[in-house]
């Protein structure tokens, strides 16, 4: 049974500058179009008949299919477009071409502590953090000992977030995330999160999720340990395009030789 | 019927389940899906609630400041249109007339700001985590509910202590129809600040205009002066003001005074409909595109 199926999914960004950014100017090129008349804010040297079409496929044709279950890491250099394909499959930007489609609620952690207000305590971010991520209020009571006991922060459970050191925002934040996962998870590079120890819980506590309740995983990482341990079969994109879908393996080797070649 | 009979029923129909998400480009109705808006009510009420705590946290009067602007302000027209250049106010008690005015004026103003600069100052959550959009302007709209409650109720009280002291006003009987009106500002609020979020996501201009757009929207809202206080021959004018009938008819509701034509309710209604249209759309496209642009 499939969670996610990708088809021709294809996104594109704009390098140059698309308007001027005032009002003003927009008017004016405008006004200008309409007269006939040059632009008066083209850039001198620049052609001015000649649309400038500075745009690039961060998506290119992308499509794949991921079955339930499965654990996915995405794998490319920086710019192949691993991030746009995770924000797109959690609805952050919405894709030019193509559809995404998904079976079961996703939890994405593209980056975790989103949503914290620094004024509220850390017990009113739990809920407000679970609320975002579509709990409801049953939901987060049920689990909210134990996201508080994850993060060892209990006794500064009602003092206002402002006052948490970084490491303390990271483990709660964390932690909230980790007890409230959906059946599809999308993951960036979050797990390096707080000092070694709790990098090391983190990462134990990610597994037992995905491994032991059936979850889909699809992952960006460049630390290729995580990647190994946690994920079967391997997406390696190259300029917006999917260019191997194998097992995870075949694909870090397809991904690494050059390294290798300079190492040996 | 045994439990594992049900099992082998339900079984085959999760198998062939529907996709629960469907991840297309930008549509308007995948913008405005308002079932999910309202799977997501609890979120909206984490909104709320945020508000009234985080808001004045660290003040020393705290909400208090929210009867505190509305008196100032209520205070000093006093002093300046009523003292100093004596503007007619149709026979109310002038703190009765302008408190009435400007509460209504504030929740309108409050919302509109609040929601023209939405993805200025949600950007950030907006671009990490996915959640219906409308979750803020509609937590927005309800929080300023809750102010506007509680400067009416200072209102009221006031005009009790005139009705106490002798004063012949009384309010009409079509005041339950009150709170129509509100749901018209709402509604008023959301499509203009909707509408002018989408643009100043492209045009900063638009982040400084607004302020200003809101104070010489205020001059001309008939909150300092009534209606009846402008020359016939400009009455024509003021229908492109779908804020005017709104005042109006709250202050005839409250003191019995002030007319507004039916035609003028009705250019009134239809511009809020078509601003409104005009936001939603707006909002669908841009909401799904400004992480690109900012």
């Amino acid at each position: 049974m499939l969670a996610i199926q990708v088809s021709h999914l294809s996104k594109e960004y704009s390098l140059g500058t698309v308007g001027h950014g005032t009002l003003q100017k927009d008017m004016q090129s405008w006004w200008a179009k309409i007269r006939g008349k040059e632009d008066p804010n083209t850039l001198l040297g620049s052609v001015p008949t000649v649309p400038i079409r500075d745009r690039f496929l961060a998506l290119n044709d992308v499509s794949f299919d991921i079955r339930r279950g499965e654990a996915v890491a995405v794998i490319g250099k920086n710019g192949a477009g691993k991030s746009t394909l995770l924000k797109v499959l959690s609805r952050i930007v919405a894709p030019d071409k193509g559809v995404a489609r998904l079976r079961g609620k996703v939890s994405s952690l593209l980056e975790v502590g989103t949503g914290f207000h620094p004024e509220q305590t850390g017990r009113d971010n739990v809920y407000m953090n679970g609320a975002i991520l579509g709990m409801s209020r049953q939901d987060i009571a049920k689990r909210f000992d134990e996201i508080v006991a994850f993060s060892e922060i209990e006794e500064f459970i009602d003092t206002p977030v402002k006052r948490y050191s970084s490491g303390m925002r990271v483990r709660l934040a964390f932690s909230i995330a980790a007890h409230f996962l959906a059946e599809i998870v999308i993951l960036d590079e979050v797990l390096s999160v707080g000092d070694a120890f709790f990098q090391k819980k983190s990462m134990a506590k990610m597994e037992t999720l995905l491994r032991n309740e059936g979850r889909t995983l699809l992952f960006v990482s460049h630390s290729f340990g995580s990647v190994k341990k946690l994920c079967q079969r391997g997406l390696l994109l190259e300029h917006g395009r999917l260019v191997l879908d194998a097992p995870v393996k075949e694909v870090l080797e397809a991904y690494l030789p050059p390294a290798k070649k300079a190492a040996s | 019927m045994s439990s594992t009979a049900t099992e082998k029923i339900r079984f085959p129909s999760i198998e062939e389940s529907p996709w629960d998400t469907e991840i297309v480009p930008p549509r308007i109705t995948t913008a405005l899906n308002l079932p999910e808006l309202l799977r997501y009510r609890h979120l909206i009420a984490m909104f709320v609630r945020r508000d009234f705590v985080v808001y004045y946290r660290q003040t020393v009067l705290g909400p208090l400041w929210w009867l505190l602007q509305p008196l100032i302000t209520c205070g000093v027209f006093v002093i300046v249109f009523g003292v100093f250049l004596r503007i007619y106010t149709d026979g109310i008690p002038r703190p009765l007339f302008y408190l009435s005015g400007l509460t209504l004026w504030a929740y309108f103003a409050g919302s509109f700001t609040h929601i023209s600069s939405l993805f200025s100052s949600q950007g950030g959550l907006f671009g990490k985590i996915y959640f219906p959009r409308l979750a803020v302007p509609v937590a927005q709209l309800l929080s300023n509910l809750m102010k506007f409650g509680l400067q009416t109720s200072f209102m009221t009280a006031l005009y009790l202590i005139y009705v106490l002291n002798g004063l012949e006003i009384r309010p009409s009987w079509t005041l339950v129809f009150a709170p129509l009106l509100i749901l018209y500002l709402a509604v008023l609020a959301l499509g203009f600040g909707l509408l002018f979020n989408s643009l100043a996501y492209k045009y900063r201009d638009m982040s400084l205009t607004t302020p200003f757009i809101i104070q010489m929207w205020m001059f001309l809202s008939f909150i300092i002066y009534p209606m009846s206080a402008v020359p016939e021959k400009y009455h024509w004018f003021l229908c492109f003001n779908p804020v005017i009938p709104a005042v109006e008819t709250f202050r005839y509701m409250l003191f019995g005074t002030g007319t507004v034509p039916p035609w003028y309710w009705g250019i009134s209604l239809l511009t809020t409909v078509i601003v409104l249209a005009l936001g939603l759309t707006s909002f669908a496209y841009t909401s799904q595109r400004f992480i690109d642009t900012v």
